[in-house]
């Protein structure tokens, strides 16, 4: 017979587990106090009470359940009414008289009592103090579990004590969830694992969670996560309009329909003039997203009007989403699944995202970083998103032009070049293709304006050489010209 | 000297209760749960019960029913105290003398329990 899950309901936390908790399984939730332990465990219990279950909440601290209560009703999800069919007692006056028998003996007819989905045991760790020998603890927690699975009651068992890894008791549990905050430079990042889950796959590694006052809220890993993308993909050779006029020729046709293409440049380009004209034909059939760190949708409407674009009207008709995430403290992950969810919400297909300098910056672990986009690429192309990425190049001027992360290149399957060219004494903007998969592309280079109607690529940008170094010269054929006895290079003119 | 009894499994809020009672001169008995309640009953009349609902074992709306039922304990003031609120317990329970909505201020509770004593 096949056990039978009870969801979570916390956040994302049922995508780490398969599915939710199995019915009389015992999981350790272990942490260091402060963790949020008791947060997610009461999340638990109130979303079991209001899909009509009822939980059972056992408390073996010294501090009331009272006082607990009290700090959880600001949070979202305390609802009063859940009580009585949430229920918490006490065990802690039985288990100074009675110890771990009382404890039993007071497990067993609460759930007789109570016959929750659900059970709670709060303080687990005292449990293990008060044992005289490891049998001892052992046979409890055997028998915990017999109750528990007699009862088909999924158990929570907090413990802030000894890591469940070194633990007896983490062998007979059905399942192990730690959670973790640490301190990186001068930012805090909590993090849950599930290092042991009995029966099915779980989403290995950390993933990152925040606690406010909705209690926890989990962003699965994106590597882990999508690791396979949620749909197959479907790619066939197809085109999107770039929304840039000149630029469509220059790639073969268009963009490439779900892949996923770099926009590299200095800062004041036009990059993100480029991202407000592709997502100017966003439509019903075509629906776009502009992610943007570093300007406000307010900027972004008020740059798009002064270049003929009227993005609020396609945002009042749903066929744009403007979501901007100012850079502070934000998790790599909560902004991978924000920007998927606008994606799957929207059915977007044009994506512009402003930039990877943000990603970079909210990154605790940069070393993740190529994995992660590489994930939230694929899943973006599963889900039929065309997806281009502003990448800020160090120098405004000058040869280098390297990516800023390694391997970055190798999963962008389009790269634009945008550099700005000193050509006799005045400062040019020109543009070229650099890579497009399995497609043919216009090698030139091409000069593009800014203007009042946004970005416009002109022609084939000719009679001048290095330009990508950013001082272009005529030809070498005339300018590298080295006369016999002369070691120096003649100069023009 | 008025007789009261304290019934609550959290032992923290039964401690300050139970202290600061017997420093208002009353004598006081406690118990932490509605079984453990009943037997303190069978050896005692108190005059003011002060009961809690969630406990394991037995609940307070239970115990209190049967304290109701009980003609030796007719007399006995019943407070509830609980972190339910009022309209959910009338449902379990509803001839009290008195309802303290948890958490209380002890103020409260001495100048119900004062009253209710009086009586």
């Amino acid at each position: 017979m096949q056990l039978e899950l009870i969801r979570t309901d916390v956040s994302k936390l049922d995508e780490i587990l398969p599915g939710g908790l199995f019915k009389g399984g015992v999981y350790i939730v272990h942490g260091a106090p402060g963790t949020g332990k008791t947060i997610l465990a009461n999340q638990v219990c109130f979303n079991h009470v209001k899909r009509q279950g009822s939980a059972l909440y056992i408390s073996l601290l010294a501090e009331s359940h009272t006082r607990m209560l009290q700090h959880l009703s600001s949070m979202k999800f305390f609802d009063q009414r859940a009580m009585p069919r949430l229920y918490y007692v006490s065990a802690t006056p039985t288990f100074a008289a009675e110890g771990l028998n009382g404890v039993v003996s007071l497990v067993r007819q609460e759930l007789k009592r109570h016959r929750p989905g659900i059970m709670v045991i709060d303080g687990f760790s005292a449990t293990r103090e008060r044992a005289t020998t490891q049998q001892e603890f052992l046979r409890f927690v055997h028998e915990i579990q017999s109750h528990a699975a007699a009862a088909e009651c999924a158990t929570l068992l907090l413990t802030s004590g000894i890591d469940p890894a070194t633990d007896p008791a983490s062998t007979m549990v059905d399942g192990i969830v730690h959670l973790n905050h640490e301190l990186f430079g001068r930012r805090t990042q909590r993090t849950l694992q599930v290092t042991k889950f009995r029966g099915d796959g779980f989403l290995p590694g950390t993933h990152s969670f925040q606690i406010d006052d909705t209690g926890l809220t989990i962003h699965p890993r994106i590597e882990a996560r999508f690791g396979s993308p949620s749909k197959r993909d479907r790619y066939v050779l197809s085109r999107l309009a770039s929304g840039v006029p000149g630029m469509d020729e220059m790639l073969g046709g268009g963009l490439l329909r779900r892949t996923t293409n770099g926009l590299y440049g200095p800062t004041g380009i036009g990059k993100t003039t480029f991202g407000l004209q592709y997502v100017s034909l966003s439509s019903a059939s075509e629906p776009g997203v502009f992610f943007g760190f570093f300007e406000s949708p307010e900027r972004l409407r008020t740059k798009a009007e002064a270049i003929g674009i009227d993005l609020q009207r396609l945002e009042e008709r749903g066929h744009l989403e403007m979501i901007w995430r100012p850079q502070g403290e934000q998790d790599l992950d909560e902004l991978g699944h924000e920007i998927l969810a606008a994606v799957r919400r929207i059915g977007a297909t044009r994506v512009f995202m402003d930039g990877y300098a943000g990603l970079q910056e909210s990154a605790i672990e940069p070393e993740r970083l190529t994995r992660y986009v590489s994930s939230l690429a694929n899943e973006m192309r599963a889900l039929g998103a065309t997806l281009i990425v502003t990448i800020e190049s160090r120098n405004i001027l000058g040869a280098s032009m390297e990516l800023p992360s390694k391997g970055l290149s190798s999963l962008l399957e389009g790269l634009v070049l945008l550099r700005y060219a000193e050509v006799e004494g005045r400062v040019r903007r020109l543009i070229s293709v650099t890579k497009i998969r399995d497609s043919e592309f216009d090698p030139f280079l091409r000069e593009f304006t800014v203007g009042a109607r946004g970005m416009e690529v002109g022609g084939t940008f000719t009679g001048f050489e290095a330009l990508l170094s950013g001082f272009g010269r005529e030809p070498q054929a005339r300018t590298n010209y080295i006369a016999p006895n002369d070691a120096q290079p003649s100069q023009r003119g | 000297m008025k007789t009261i009894l304290i019934v609550d499994d959290e032992p923290d809020i039964t401690d300050v209760v139970l202290t600061s009672l017997q420093d208002e001169g009353y004598r006081v008995l406690a118990a932490a749960n509605g079984l453990e309640g009943l037997q303190r009953l069978s050896e005692t009349n108190p005059d003011v019960l002060i009961c809690d609902v969630m406990m394991p074992f037995m609940d307070g709306a239970s115990m209190c029913a049967r304290v109701r039922d009980d003609p030796k304990h007719r007399d006995v003031r019943i407070v509830i105290a609980s972190v339910m609120d009022e309209a959910t317990i009338s449902k379990q329970f509803s001839s009290y003398d008195g309802f303290l909505r948890k958490p209380y201020r002890l103020g409260a509770l001495l100048d119900l329990v004062a009253t209710l004593a009086a009586r």
